[in-house]
């Protein structure tokens, strides 16, 4: 049965409007002139300048649409701190580069355990990861962009581990930073030459646990009004500086360990 | 010797060959015409989007993947062009719709019926009519219509229906009148 319209019209059919329609097309002819001005405007424009336009007519909406999209998702994370937050959280990495291995990267908050290689870059603190065993001399290395410290501990100073140390946002803020030195199996005697200026921590050379006892500290305010701590105990050095650090500062501190052997 | 397919005049016209188009247009152009003067009401704009469907059609060439895909192509070039040109124009009044045009015409059944269509197809709006002609004139599906507009499937059916139901009245009054004619 035919569906009825509104006013309970039949509809007509198609082969009814068909009719209609062809009816009334019928007398219309393809202009004689058109030709001749699109055989013109075709000779006038080469396709190549309309490749473009083309595709730009076939894709816009996609383009359009992927590009709106991410200008919200850039304005989002600009206007929102919390969201800048998070976005920062997932994309800082901690840079490593495996000298000989290529790049590698570890995110933050992974476990020191992965961490085994540091490098010292040119252009500032690098820390590096590679399979063991150690094969750096590099003592230590602060890293990265404010967000974590990387330290890890000099194979030649017999001292293994390493410790990640989350940071403040604001890098020139104060804050207190620990850098445990494990003491490896026979060693005995360390000496802490400090590359900062004036003597902000030192222990003396020759110095053993023995000498400063158990968890004794030894603490002497810098003249760029930082201040540490030392504690030396029978496994470890654990060294604590307050104030405001830059990386580089961090850099020099760490590094600033290093190996006294009693016969040198 | 056979005429040569849409796909292979496509083909030499992509490589640069303006006799391969030329082809093509002979080919579309009559009932691109018929389909442009069936949404746009006016002939001379209607040749206007007819030349500029083709160069349109021309200028993606390189991008059809499909040679044999030349007709719909220029198809749905020539619905969007029409309803965009229109869409524009229309504040301006540029777009007049020629309803005079078959006046000078010696006056005949054919006409009177021709004329009848027309101004039931006048009071759709050119969607409608874009719908009518790609449906009967072309013979294309609702899906491949609401492809070639850039609409959901189920805005072609209903636009089909409107348009359908709004016909009912012209083929309801052609009948009374056909009768009428038969009576005498």
């Amino acid at each position: 049965m035919k569906r009825l319209g509104r006013n309970n019209r039949p509809l007509p059919t198609n082969a009814d409007m068909e009719n209609a329609l062809q009816c009334f097309v019928e007398h219309i002819e393809a202009a004689p002139t058109t030709r001749q001005v699109l055989r013109q405007r075709i000779r006038d424009n080469p396709r190549q300048f309309g490749q473009w336009t083309a595709w730009w007519a076939d894709h816009w909406r996609p383009v359009t649409a992927a590009l709106g999209a991410a200008a919200i998702c850039i304005g989002l994370i600009t206007v929102s701190p919390g969201l800048r937050a998070a976005a920062m959280q997932t994309w800082r990495f901690v840079n490593l580069y495996v000298p000989g291995h290529g790049p590698a990267s570890v995110e933050p908050g992974v476990p020191h355990q992965q961490v085994h290689n540091v490098r010292i870059g040119p252009s500032g603190p690098k820390a590096s990861i590679s399979a063991p065993p150690l094969s750096l001399s590099v003592a230590t290395a602060a890293s990265v962009a404010g967000f974590h410290i990387v330290v890890i501990t000099d194979p030649e100073a017999m001292v293994q581990g390493a410790q990640v140390i989350p940071l403040p946002a604001n890098a020139s803020a104060p804050r207190e930073v620990v850098i445990t030195y494990r003491i490896g199996g026979g060693s005995s005697v360390y000496l802490v030459e400090n590359q900062l200026k004036g003597p902000a921590l030192a222990v003396p050379p020759g110095a053993t646990p023995e000498h400063i006892g158990g968890s004794a500290g030894w603490y002497q305010p810098s003249p760029a009004g930082r201040s540490g701590e030392v504690y030396w105990t029978a496994d470890r050095i654990e060294m604590r500086v307050t104030g405001a650090l830059s990386e580089d500062v961090l850099l020099r501190l760490a590094r600033s360990v290093r190996p006294y052997h009693a016969d040198a | 010797m056979d005429a040569p397919t849409d796909g292979s005049l496509v083909a030499r016209a992509k490589a640069g060959d303006q006799d391969a188009f030329a082809a093509l247009y002979e080919r579309h152009s009559l009932w691109a015409a018929k389909m442009a003067h069936a949404i746009i009401f006016n002939e001379h704009v209607a040749e206007e989007v007819v030349q500029e469907a083709f160069f349109q059609a021309w200028r993606r060439l390189p991008s059809l993947r499909r040679t044999d895909s030349f007709g719909p192509l220029l198809h749905t070039i020539l619905v969007r062009i029409a309803l965009r040109t229109r869409g524009a124009e229309r504040h301006t009044n540029r777009v007049t719709e020629d309803k005079d045009v078959a006046v000078s015409v010696a006056w005949s059944h054919e006409v009177e019926e021709r004329m009848a269509v027309r101004d039931a197809l006048a009071r759709l709006s050119p969607a409608h009519r874009a719908v009518l002609a790609l449906r009967y004139l072309q013979g294309y599906k609702e899906t491949e219509i609401a492809r070639m507009m850039g609409c959901p499937a189920g805005t072609v059916r209903s636009r089909l229906f409107f348009a359908r139901r709004h016909m009912a009245e012209y083929f309801e009054i052609q009948t009374a009148h056909n009768a009428g004619v038969a009576l005498r």
